[in-house]
């Protein structure tokens, strides 16, 4: 299992997001409610949530850190991160930023973050943090303490923000196919989170995201803490892309986490055969026994060049069909090739409408193919006829003759 | 050319006025109608389950009634017509002494033979016309068939193979009549010639087939042999003129037959693809296919009369 | 009168297969003439008469018809020339008017043309009564009378007559003669007949041929006839003796 991404995670209490903000909501409303208490004159405090934590070997800290005012004056407290072991690092912060100094009104709390880093080589043990707060004018401090026990890692159990992997990251297809890709989303952290989604791809490639087995896009995806989630990643290329690799880098975030899966379209291009005449008709007529002939055009219509391109036809007994060229070597996308066919009926047919098949198709076994249905209507010679005619005037003659021969007796 | 229409219109008035041809006209008529009549019933049963015909009106003709399609029986019974037309054109006139009377008019000789062959082509055309036409009215009243224009081109065609067919054995008892002197033997000869070449070679064909390429009905049959004894016997009923015409007529009446011959061997393929498309003919087509037939019997009808002109011109008057 | 020849033959000669019919026979007719040819069964008459309207075709040599060559202008001959056939024969199922008409068609005429002409001629043959009687239920004289008025629709220049009173009783055959005389003294008709009744021919021909075996062995007047040929005069033999005188 291939993790990337941000390794932090929130320690602690399993709590929500959701959660955190109502507790930060509250807090005006708890001031005003308090407002008539005695308070003494001055009063800070700066405490962490938890004053001892437990983490896996190199895993970042995020502790909660409050920091209130409980006197009557409105404060200004500076807060210093005084001890840090040797082999982190640690600073005081919000979500968004470092956090040197606070402002806190009266009879007011502010939850912080105290986060500590450790390097790759920090060994286990007891790691003793100390933060300072004092108020800008030096009368007033508050010092607090927290532990970190680092233990040895243990492998596979160390819990992550949110894993994103798929088990086939790299599709093969033709351009104009649809690729979906079966990506699986896991909250790992302890806590519920919505999680935005976002691709990067080629230009004017269309990618969208959807839940499994169900037709929809999405966006985002809200998932519950410990819980994973099959989602497809659907791409359809842009129908003029060239054949070649493109890599698509798919991303999920939270606020507090982000992961992201790379994954790889392979564009074969696409195969298409497209077969016709030039005036669309669809029909010849042949005399029974003689070579009759028609011209068709084999085009390429996808985007992919097509070599060994063949012609197959699907004809009466002892009849002859045959194709010129009989092959074309290479097709390439867009190209139109003009292709001769002469058919002979058998000199035994019956004379009428015959059904024969032109198959055109690339490759073996075939990549695409393309099958026109002619009509042909066979006819008989005239030439019989002719002959005939001939004869019917030879008599006629013979008759003209001999009226003029005895006629006038 | 006043002797040839003289000739003409006393031949004509006399073969309209005879019992005998009254009488045999009548029959024809009235068995051709009735065949049509079949017809008729049969098709208005089927005609929805026919929904694919295109040519019903053509259906009234080609289509067998209680045994035979009109068709057919022009094909059997038409040559008696041309036959009674004809056996004892020449030779009664010779016996009664009227011929040489004729001859001495101030009219050519040929005007004789010519006059008396084209009113007897003419009763012909005229007694088909009639049949054909009350055929057509009836259907048209009976069963509410309208003929297309291709419909009626392919009954004009029917009409003027069928007048020659039946001119061809007018000509032939004409120049029966010629050369034999006593009625009964032209008579006789004529009836037996008909026999012969209407219904004694089929059984001929059938043997000679069976000579040349005998199907051996113990073993396993080859379709070759089948084929080629098949085509023997069609190759020899051709000497029949009621072959050639009843092949020519059916193929022009119906558009869907696409050709004369009774066997044929077909690949599956080219079953499977000549079935892909159940169009009927053109008119033009089914003319090609049997336009050896048809010349056939123009040609046997023109040699036929031309003989009889040549016999009849250079005999002499007296014998 | 100054008379014309009407009918010249010049070795004019016929032949069956190996048998002579007719044997280089050379004649001539003088307009207005009533010539009897005379011979037994097969010598040659009717063949003669029959290449003279050009129905046969004379082996060798030549005749002339009022002018015209029977074997290059047949119809224009038989215009002029009336023949009335040995055992003339008629349409049985017409009458004796329809008998006519279709003669008189197949001369041209128009039908009214004919209708006038049918009429006289009915009348000058005395078969008025039976203008609408069958041709099969006449008589042998009636059907004779029939036959000469057929020839004479079409005002014949010359008549030929093949035994015109061959099978009459003595009366029919009188009519006949008396009809023959007098249409050549009226209408000027040269007739040339022929029959082996010697009486009837003598009677009425200016001039005869005696005709054996294709051969015309005399020809003249009787009266020269009997007295150049025979040696005889004609107070003593009548034709008869001198054909008989010819067999011995």
């Amino acid at each position: 299992m291939r993790l990337k991404g941000n390794n932090s995670i929130l320690i602690g209490l399993r709590v929500s997001i959701a959660s955190v903000l109502m507790l930060i909501c509250l807090c005006p409303f708890a001031y005003g409610q308090k407002e008539k208490k005695d308070l003494p004159p001055r009063a800070i405090s700066v405490s962490p949530e938890y004053t001892g934590v437990v983490v896996p070997q190199g895993e970042d800290v995020n502790i909660d850190l409050i920091v209130s005012n409980d006197g009557r004056e409105d404060e200004d407290i500076d807060l210093t991160v005084t001890l840090i072991p040797k082999g982190w690092k640690a600073w005081v912060k919000t979500y968004n930023f470092g956090v040197t100094g606070v402002h806190l009104n009266s009879d007011t709390k502010k939850s912080l973050i105290l986060r500590a880093q450790p390097d790759k080589d920090v060994a286990p043990g007891d790691y003793t943090f100390e933060i300072k707060g004092q108020t800008r004018d030096r009368k007033l401090t508050s010092t607090s303490q927290v532990i970190i026990k680092v233990e040895e890692k243990k492998d596979g159990k160390r819990p992550e923000g949110v894993n994103i992997i798929t088990s086939y990251p790299v599709l093969t297809g033709p351009t104009d196919a649809k690729f979906e890709f079966s990506v699986e989303v896991e909250n790992k952290s302890d806590k519920d989170g919505i999680f935005n989604l976002v691709a990067q791809g080629p230009e004017n490639w269309d990618i969208n995201f959807k839940p499994a087995y169900e037709d929809k896009f999405i966006s985002s995806l809200r998932l519950k803490a410990g819980q994973s989630q099959t989602m497809a990643v659907e791409v359809r290329p842009n129908p003029w892309a060239r054949p070649g690799q493109y890599p698509i880098l798919v991303k999920i975030s939270s606020p507090k986490a982000e992961g992201q899966v790379a994954l790889t379209v392979m564009l074969t291009g696409t195969f298409k055969l497209e077969a016709g005449t030039a005036n669309g008709l669809l029909s010849l007529s042949a005399i029974r026994g003689e070579q009759a002939n028609i011209s068709f055009y084999v085009k390429n219509n996808g985007s992919a060049p097509l070599a060994e391109v063949k012609f197959i036809s699907f004809q009466p007994e002892n009849w002859k069909v045959k194709f010129n060229p009989d092959t074309i070597e290479m097709l390439a996308p867009q190209e139109l090739k003009q292709v001769e066919v002469s058919i002979t009926p058998a000199g035994q047919a019956l004379v009428g409408d015959y059904s024969v098949g032109l198959r055109v198709e690339s490759g073996t076994p075939p990549k695409a193919d393309k099958t026109i249905e002619m009509r042909v209507s066979v006819t008989a010679s005239a030439a019989w006829g002719w002959i005939g005619i001939g004869l019917i005037v030879f008599v006629m003659a013979g008759l003209v003759f001999l009226f003029s021969r005895l006629g006038r007796r | 050319m006043q002797g040839l229409y003289a000739v003409f219109k006393k031949e004509l008035q006399d073969h309209l006025s005879s019992y005998r041809f009254v009488i045999l006209f009548a029959l024809i008529a009235m068995v051709s109608f009735i065949t049509s009549y079949m017809a008729a019933v049969h098709m208005r049963g089927n005609l929805e389950g026919l929904a694919s015909t295109k040519f019903p009106f053509l259906m009234l003709f080609s289509t067998p009634g209680a045994m035979f399609s009109m068709v057919q029986f022009v094909a059997f019974f038409g040559p008696l017509i041309g036959l009674i037309l004809g056996f004892d054109a020449i030779n009664r006139e010779r016996t009664q002494g009227t011929l040489i009377k004729v001859l001495s008019q101030p009219i050519y000789r040929d005007a004789v033979i010519n006059g008396k062959f084209l009113a007897g082509v003419m009763t012909i055309t005229v007694m088909l016309v009639a049949i054909v036409l009350v055929i057509s009215g009836f259907g048209l009243a009976f069963v509410g068939v309208v003929p297309g224009v291709e419909e009626i081109w392919r009954l004009f065609i029917f009409l003027i193979i069928s007048i020659f067919y039946i001119s061809f054995w007018l000509g032939l008892s004409i120049l029966f009549s010629i050369l034999f002197k006593s009625i009964a033997t032209s008579s006789l000869a004529s009836v037996a010639l008909w026999i012969f070449l209407s219904f004694f070679i089929s059984l001929g064909a059938e043997v000679v087939a069976n000579t040349v390429a005998p199907i051996d009905r113990k073993n396993e049959v080859q379709p070759e042999v089948v084929l080629e004894n098949a085509r023997i016997k069609e190759m020899v009923s051709l000497s029949s003129p009621m072959v050639l015409y009843s092949d020519a007529a059916a193929t022009i009446i119906d558009p869907m037959r696409k050709t004369t011959r009774s066997i044929i061997l077909m690949g599956p393929m080219e079953e499977l693809l000549s079935a892909r498309f159940q169009n009927p003919l053109s008119l033009g087509q089914s003319i090609v296919i049997v336009f050896p037939h048809i010349i056939a019997l123009i040609a046997i009808t023109l040699i036929c009369f031309a003989i009889s002109y040549l016999v009849f011109m250079l005999q002499e008057v007296r014998t | 009168m100054e008379t014309e020849t009407i009918i010249e033959t010049t070795n004019l000669t016929k032949r069956y297969g190996r048998q002579t019919a007719v044997n280089g026979l050379t004649l001539k007719v003088k307009e207005g003439e009533i010539f009897g040819f005379l011979g037994p069964n097969g010598a040659g008459k009717t063949t003669t008469l029959l290449m003279l309207l050009g129905l046969s075709r004379p082996s060798k040599g030549s005749a002339t018809v009022c002018g015209l060559n029977p074997l290059r202008m047949a119809k224009e001959v038989k215009r002029h020339v009336g023949y009335l056939p040995e055992n003339v024969g008629f349409y049985e199922d017409m009458d004796a008017v329809q008998s006519l008409e279709y003669v008189a068609d197949l001369n041209g005429f128009k039908k009214v043309e004919a209708r006038e002409k049918i009429d006289e001629l009915l009348e000058i043959v005395g078969l008025k009564e039976e203008a609408r009687k069958k041709t099969a239920a006449f008589s042998r004289g009636m059907k004779q009378r029939l036959g000469v008025a057929e020839v004479l629709i079409k005002d014949p220049k010359v008549l030929f007559l093949d035994e015109p009173t061959l099978g009459l009783d003595p009366e029919g055959a009188i009519q006949i003669i008396d009809l023959i005389q007098s249409l050549n003294k009226e209408k000027n008709i040269t007739v040339l007949l022929s029959s082996h009744n010697l009486h009837q021919v003598q009677k009425m021909s200016h001039r005869v041929g005696i005709m054996i075996g294709g051969n015309l062995i005399a020809e003249g007047s009787i009266d020269s006839l009997a007295e150049e040929k025979f040696g005889v005069g004609e107070k003593e033999y009548s034709l008869e003796e001198i054909y008989m005188k010819y067999f011995q």
